[in-house]
């Protein structure tokens, strides 16, 4: 036998017609392997429907009660809590870790863990193939609520755990989405505006017929960011235009699509959602953002600018009174949660009014209990008067709309519109 | 001899005793490239749930579909598509910054090979330095140098080069170039070192010495006989250069910056997850040319060096 380095680099024909037909048979038994580790049958979902069976589209005019399945009850009444530790999947920070301890200090000291995403997308691919690796879901926005409790990902919440939500869970947020609130409980509450430097620029976005137009100015070519994501990008071309965020017709938005294409090549936009960590490279002027988001920027403003130099306007509060959004993000609990008792035991420790307001004071997403005090935050001089707006008081939230869930192939279509906008920027 | 074995100065090995030596690298091929590419095609040609829009992929080919595959291919050769545009940028951002980091790494790794002497080691280590800092870092300072009110700015207004700061960070080619430049040179200089290293100087100084000067030396000498540097330093700035998202992410993040890289990755975090298992598919076809290419040469270049 020679030695490996004496023979020949290359192949003859008859060894390649060789190691190929190894190759074709070992392929297909690759996928055998493969179909096993995973599953290749349609999603299951609870209730009495399947994946095939389609969502229910939940509108304000159209609430949607969630079925729940024989096979997936919600935990019994009087349990004790499990020993930890309590997985939590958020966004980053989006319980401050000084409220996590108190809450695992207060049932002997069990361990969080908590994982992060950074967008719906990724949370719901996360939890369609690791769902119960998790306890608690904080959060879940309402386009995905529907269908993460449709497709059996949910587990019902029995609320004699949650003594906190039904005596303090603001009034006036709606649950069209979740008629009873089976599955899921408000967290926080937010709109989404228009942010930007008014040290910069003179305009008052506020102030103008309609706000959105001022992504389109080229006086700020290539100082205006976007949020990133399909739907609050395409939002502000379907908002502009006066149409709903949840809009449909394809003719609608392939309008709205030519008018984003316009605004992507003559502003240069750049889309992010990290405006506030922008802020000491003073990368924009004009940056759509979410109010909640604001209350960051305390913590990144650079030497020199101060919280006063900022302004945020949600359209619906301006002069001409445009359509804006306004929504909220909710707990939930997956299905074959490991510690679903501590999970609810976090959901009500949440709604106790000063962990919900200790936990605002950092991370800056308004909680929805009702002893928030909106007037107080507003009038007591903790806000600069250009910021005022970032706070939701009840009078807003009937004068906003949300984006909501759409039919898979709407979709898809909000998909590839947003692909073509960004260019996968 | 005994039937299977083999002899040699090391005593008697059983057949299967040198093969063994490939087990790691064939297994670690099979597991982190093999089989996860073939999930990568069972995903382009697989399906979507249809209530949660994430990937369903079919493992069996007999059941592979390809519309989505051609319809993305499709997209490539339509002017003015998302693709097409995307897929020519990328090409020009590639080439340039590869020809840019030729230019820049072939005098320093010259300079190195053949005149630092004694200070050749600090050089070599000056410019693997950048290597010991993540890439995500480099590119995070390089935001905050070419802010608007950053140092750059600050040195070219000072200067009087620009009147005004310029907006780096907003959109320009030119940043995303000089980004890419700036982390992959130092993966240009590595490849070629080594090659003018290991040119014999009695072959430079026969040139010389037959009467041919320093430029002509260089260019009939020196810069064939690195040719084989000068093609891996390519090869191996130029393939990452190609699937890189980072740079542009961070540097401009714009419709008309973004790169090959970007649309993969905003397909695979999207519900268009087929479309982006199909680009990888198309990106690695496209990038197997230039490694077969260099392979052939390698193979060229061993065959004349036996000669």
């Amino acid at each position: 036998m020679s030695h490996p380095k004496d023979r020949s680099p290359g192949l003859d024909r008859r060894e390649f017609m060789r190691r190929a037909a190894a190759a074709g048979i070992a392929i297909p038994s690759l996928g055998a392997i493969l179909a096993a580790c995973g599953s290749s049958e349609p999603t299951t979902t609870s209730g009495d429907g399947s994946a095939s069976e389609g969502l229910q589209l939940a509108r304000p005019d159209s609430p949607v009660t969630l079925s729940i399945a024989d096979d997936n009850p919600a935990i019994a009444d009087g349990l004790d809590p499990e020993a930890g530790p309590l997985k939590i999947f958020g966004y980053n920070d989006y319980i401050w870790k000084k409220v996590r301890n108190q809450f695992g200090d207060s049932f002997g000291g069990i361990d969080i863990e908590y994982t992060v995403f950074d967008t719906p997308d990724e949370m719901v691919a996360k939890m369609q193939s690791n769902g119960s690796d998790f306890d608690l879901l904080v959060t879940v926005t309402l386009e995905n609520i529907g269908k993460l409790a449709q497709g059996g990902l949910l587990q019902p919440l029995n609320y004699s755990y949650l003594p906190n939500v039904e005596s303090n869970l603001a009034t006036g947020i709606p649950d069209f989405y979740d008629v009873g609130r089976q599955y899921s409980v408000p967290y926080v509450i937010f709109t989404t505006g228009v942010a930007w430097r008014n040290d910069l620029i003179s305009d008052d976005i506020a102030a103008m017929d309609n706000p959105y137009d001022i992504y389109w100015d080229t006086t700020y070519e290539g100082e205006t960011h976007l949020l990133n994501g399909s739907r609050d990008m395409i939002a502000v071309g379907l908002l502009r235009k006066g149409y709903d965020p949840n809009e449909s017709d394809p003719t609608i938005l392939d309008e709205v699509k030519q008018d984003l294409l316009e605004g992507a090549d003559s502003m240069r936009w750049k889309f992010d959602h990290v405006d506030y960590t922008e802020l000491s490279a003073s990368q924009w002027k004009i940056h759509n953002t979410w109010s909640g988001q604001m209350a960051y920027y305390q913590y990144y403003l650079p030497k020199g600018l101060d919280i006063t130099s900022l302004s945020y306007a949600w359209p619906p509060r301006g002069a001409g009174g445009q359509k804006g959004l306004v929504s909220h993000d909710l707990f939930a609990i997956p299905k074959g949660a490991a510690s679903p008792v501590l999970a609810h035991e976090m959901i009500n420790f949440m709604y106790e009014p000063k962990n919900a307001i200790a936990n605002y004071s950092y991370e800056g997403y308004q909680p929805t209990v009702a002893s928030f005090d909106e007037e107080a935050a507003t009038t007591d001089g903790a806000l600069p008067e250009s910021l005022v707006y970032i706070i939701v008081t009840p009078e807003m939230i009937p004068m906003g709309v949300t984006e909501l869930e759409l039919e898979p192939a709407v979709n898809q279509l909000y998909q590839q519109i947003y692909q073509e906008v960004t260019g996968g920027a | 001899m005994r039937r299977g074995g083999s002899t040699g100065r090391g005593g008697w090995f059983p057949a299967w005793f040198w093969p063994s030596f490939a087990a790691p690298a064939a297994i670690w091929l099979l597991l982190f490239f093999v089989l996860p590419f073939y999930v990568v095609l069972s995903v382009a040609f697989g399906t979507l749930d249809q209530i949660f829009l994430t990937a369903k992929p079919v493992y069996n080919p007999a059941m592979w579909d390809v519309t989505t595959l051609r319809g993305v291919v499709s997209n490539m050769f339509t002017s003015g598509s998302i693709e097409q545009e995307t897929l020519l940028r990328t090409l020009a951002y590639v080439g340039m910054a590869t020809a840019a980091c030729l230019l820049i790494g072939y005098p320093v790794a010259y300079f190195i090979a053949r005149h630092a002497r004694r200070t050749k080691a600090f050089f070599l280590i000056a410019f693997i330095a950048p290597f010991w800092i993540s890439y995500m870092m480099r590119m995070f300072a390089w935001v905050n140098l070419l802010q608007p009110d950053g140092y750059v700015n600050r040195a070219l207004t000072g200067l009087g080069i620009l009147g005004e700061p310029r907006l780096w960070l907003n959109g320009k080619p030119s940043t995303v170039i000089f980004g890419l430049i700036y982390g992959y040179v130092p993966f240009m200089i590595l490849p070629l070192y080594g090659t003018l290293d290991r040119i014999e100087r009695s072959t430079v100084e026969a040139s010389r010495d037959l009467g041919a000067g320093q430029i002509r030396t260089f260019t009939r000498v020196t810069l064939p006989l690195s040719r084989q540097g000068i093609l891996a330093g390519c090869i191996i700035v130029a393939l990452p250069m190609f699937g890189d998202y980072f740079t542009q992410t961070l540097l401009a993040s714009t419709r008309q910056t973004a790169m090959f890289g970007n649309l993969i990755v905003a397909s695979i975090e999207s519900s268009l997850v087929n479309t982006g298992a199909s680009l990888v598919i198309l990106m690695l076809l496209l990038l197997i040319l230039p490694m077969l290419y260099y392979l052939r040469s390698t193979n060229v270049a061993r065959e004349l060096a036996q000669r």
